[in-house]
């Protein structure tokens, strides 16, 4: 992961000519020095507003940019209105391929969220071509659809931002902005507590942890991001399990047969005993799948075994079968007609137990909402509220019913488990009658389908008495066939069931899966590797604070917190320090970070951008240590950018012993240029 | 072992114990008085008429109620639909938010004196929200995890419900 910032161009048009600079900047320590108000922050803000990521301020679509930028610029005591401006900046990454971004500061918000990458050195190099795309920029989506500037940025850098664990098992991306505050200091906002200057419009929970969690690579990101995954696999199987039970009850269904014994919740064992079974019904009894087959099958050996008999032979027997039949058609007519209606009654009830529930629920929700108001108290205390009469103060009951007559009620926790209870047993009821209406309901299609059966044979027998007597008996052929196709039918079934077993036994082995991995992480906390680099990070912190002459406390009382990964005293926030000290740890914090990569991985990009804290009165603070220290940078092929308006004569006197890119400015940085560059 | 038979077993003393009774929450004189603050917030002048009162609390009672009032203010309403109901626990609810100081009287001006003379019936009155009723209902605001629905559902009824608009329902009238 690497940023180094190359070149930085600035230009604002105006109907008296172009304004503009070009600032170039090296792997090391690079050092702009320039009076107050001369453009020195423009060029700090014209670097983060040419990345896109000046959300980590605010949410607002402004440019953080100056005046000179927008609106009009001053050349000695004139003032020109600016009618176009745009930055644009060259940028490397770890493999050395460089980008040049292009961004507008004036024009419509849209114009703005426009930001043209070529793919080269275009200010470096001017007179070659390279490839240009456009992304786009402070827009929904930008960090993580396709042509969104942000996604493309972060695979430039090589980052592959994690989405990060939220509320209600859902994620949300870590945001290049969230990770900004770690590698650029401003000087409004920069100098504040890091933890105040996240962005949390943008609502990543705990951002502050997260991010420094991402920055450092700790594996406790990646646990919590891994546990996350896994518990929603379990919510996943959870689902899938659910659905397969539904399914299996549909295919089953059609058949006149349903399935029991299948936990409603996945199971680690499969068969859970008692082994699930599947019953199948006549619209009278339930009977095993296998006990039906069977019988049918005793029955269709014993049509095979007689010979098919011929009409003639059997026209009394028919008659005699006709009336039975037609006597059994009756009674399943009738039959059908009580199931139905139970049916009805069955599905009434639970409608009723539904709205019950529905109640019992918004009845709850009030008790638990009105237990909050009452534990938390207020400055206006009700005597109603506290079961007194507001007039003569004696206690009165808590209900508002006739009070001469009424019981007196419960109080809220007995209530609020009262009504508790009766959830629980309505949703039993529930659950039960839903049941019992499937069964029903495959019962009622049984009957029909015994109607079906019954008709068909009817048919038959008449058609029988009415043929050819020597024709075979269409009746006993009928009934042959009809076996044949039941017997079919229901080895089918049984081998959807065995299938529908076969599925549960999968998800059971997966489910198994899951839960172990899932055990394997529930211990989350810091790993040895993670506590390294945190160690290593306090070491550099506080090697610093000492040599930064950190005067607040004693210094052993300071260290990096293993919870919030920000500088603390013994367990706590640092709390309040001067104003210089403020700064001190602030530097110490921000190039001990820069610091970790140079032993461990991490995903710091190797940039660190200050601006100079406005010094207001506080006491003058020695940079000479701090710039020793950040041109070591240099070794390691990162960069910081630091902008100043420290006294020349003194800043010159603190660099001609370090080896940087040192760039002063007289006057305004921003100055007038004879052609576009 | 002995045997006992069952005359044995209930030849005990009896204690009788009178069990307190499971209520619904809405009878609860505290929450229905915080629920009478929002509810007079919610009305013109933060001002009601007892009709409107009576209106607005039953319109908050139930999932179903709330929904058939926004359909009626929308102008949609089946003839079955609105009925509302007075609510004798109403009346009591508001007799304690006097004595609490959480809502105050403001008699209606009426135009023929006779009325106001010769009769011993009360003056039709508005119930106000009072000072201290400003403070209670200042608290159940900053109080995000309280009234959820209810504060929704009052929220969605947009600007404020006036006289009118519940003289409409009992009347049959269309709103204005």
């Amino acid at each position: 992961m690497t940023l180094r910032i190359r070149k930085l161009e600035l230009l604002a048009v105006t109907g008296a000519g172009n304004f503009g600079a070009t600032l170039s900047f090296e792997t090391g320590l690079n050092i702009i020095s320039a009076r107050n108000t001369s453009g020195k922050s423009t060029c700090v803000m014209s670097i983060l507003y040419a990345l896109g990521l000046e959300g980590m301020l605010s949410p607002g679509q402004q440019p953080p940019l100056p005046d000179a930028m927008i609106r009009s610029i001053m050349e000695g005591d004139k003032e020109y209105p600016v009618v176009e401006s745009r930055v644009r900046l060259e940028v490397e990454n770890l493999e050395k391929k460089i980008l040049t971004v292009q961004r507008r500061a004036t024009g419509t918000s849209l114009e703005r969220q426009l930001v043209r990458c070529t793919l080269g050195p275009a200010i470096s190099e001017p007179d070659s071509v390279f490839p240009v795309q456009d992304y786009y920029v402070r827009f929904k989506g930008a960090a993580q659809e396709e042509g969104g500037f942000h996604r493309f940025l972060a695979e430039f850098l090589g980052f592959d931002l994690p989405k990060v664990p939220a509320h209600d098992d859902t994620t949300v991306p870590l945001y290049l902005e969230c990770l900004m505050p770690y590698f650029f200091v401003d000087q409004l906002t920069g100098w504040r507590d890091l933890k105040s200057r996240m962005p949390t419009y943008l609502r990543v929970p705990e951002m502050a942890k997260r991010s420094a969690e991402y920055v450092l690579d700790l594996d406790i990101l990646k646990r919590a991001i891994q546990r996350q995954k896994i518990e929603q696999e379990v919510a996943r199987a959870e689902t899938a399990w659910s659905r397969a039970i539904g399914r299996a009850k549909q295919v089953l269904g059609d058949c006149q047969s349903l399935i029991r014994g299948v936990p409603e919740k996945p199971t680690a064992i499969w068969p859970p005993s008692p082994a699930p079974q599947v019953l199948i019904t006549d619209g009278q009894d339930w009977v095993l799948l296998q006990t039906a087959v069977d019988s049918l099958q005793g029955r269709l050996d014993e049509l095979i075994g007689e010979e098919i008999p011929k009409a003639e032979e059997v026209s009394q027997q028919v008659i005699e079968q006709l009336g039975n039949a037609e006597q059994k058609l009756s009674t399943q007519t009738d039959k059908l007609q009580a199931a139905s209606k139970d049916l009805a009654a069955e599905r009434a009830h639970l409608d009723s137990v539904h709205k019950r529930l529905h109640a019992l629920f918004e009845d709850m929700r009030q008790y638990q909402e009105w237990k909050k108001v009452q534990d938390r108290g207020g400055d206006i205390a009700l005597e109603t509220a506290n079961g007194r009469c507001p007039c003569c103060h004696q206690s009165i009951k808590d209900t508002l019913l006739d009070q001469n007559v009424a019981p007196s009620p419960m109080s809220l926790e007995q209530n609020i488990d009262f009504i508790r209870d009766q959830i629980a047993t309505f949703r039993d009821m529930w659950t039960d009658t839903k049941e019992v209406i499937e069964a029903k309901e495959q019962q009622v299609y049984a009957i029909s389908r015994t109607i079906a059966e019954i008709n068909e044979q009817i048919r038959a027998l008449r058609r029988t008495l009415r043929t050819d007597g020597r024709l075979p008996s269409i009746a006993a052929v009928q009934e042959h066939l009809q076996v044949e196709q039941r017997i079919k039918k229901l080895r089918r079934l049984q081998d959807t069931a065995t299938e529908i077993f076969q599925e549960f036994e999968e998800r059971a082995k997966q489910w198994i899966k899951i839960q172990s991995d899932l055990a394997a992480l529930a211990v989350l906390g810091l790993t040895d590797n993670d506590e390294l680099k945190l160690s290593y990070l306090q070491q550099s912190f506080v090697q610093q604070l000492q040599k930064y002459d950190f005067q607040s406390f004693p210094i052993d009382q300071i260290g990096i917190s293993r919870e919030t990964y920000r500088p603390c005293r013994g367990d706590y926030d640092i709390g309040l320090t001067s104003a210089s000290d403020t700064i001190r740890i602030i530097w110490s914090y921000l190039i001990g970070l820069l610091e970790v990569p140079r032993e461990f991985q991490t995903h710091h990009v190797g940039l660190l951008v200050f601006d100079e804290p406005r010094q207001q009165g506080a006491e003058k603070l020695s940079f000479d240590e701090l710039l020793h220290r950040a041109a070591k940078t240099k070794e390691f092929g990162q960069q910081v950018i630091f902008a100043t308006s420290e006294d020349q004569e003194i800043l010159e006197g603190i660099i001609n012993d370090i080896d940087c890119n040192y760039r002063h400015f007289d006057g305004r940085i921003l100055v007038r240029i004879e052609k576009e560059v | 072992m002995p045997e006992t038979s069952l005359d044995d077993v209930l030849d005990v003393p009896f204690t009788f114990r009178l069990r307190p009774r499971a209520l619904p929450c809405s009878m609860r004189p505290g929450w229905r008085l915080h629920v009478l603050v929002l509810i007079l917030n919610q009305c013109r002048g933060a001002r009601a008429s007892i009709e409107q009162l009576h209106v607005l609390n039953w319109a908050i009672r139930t999932d179903e109620t709330r929904q058939h009032f926004l359909q009626f203010l929308e102008g949609k309403r089946a003839p079955n639909q609105v009925i509302v109901r007075y609510d004798p626990s109403l009346s009591r609810a508001i007799d304690f938010a006097f004595a609490e100081k959480i809502v105050s009287r403001q008699e209606i001006k009426v135009e023929s004196v006779e009325v106001t003379k010769n009769t011993k019936k009360s003056l039709p009155y508005r119930v106000i929200l009072a000072e201290r009723g400003n403070r209670l209902l200042q608290q159940i605001q900053e109080a995000d995890e309280a009234f959820t629905v209810e504060k929704a559902f009052l929220n969605s009824l947009g600007k404020k419900v006036t006289q009118e608009q519940v003289s409409a329902l009992f009347t049959w009238n269309p709103i204005a």
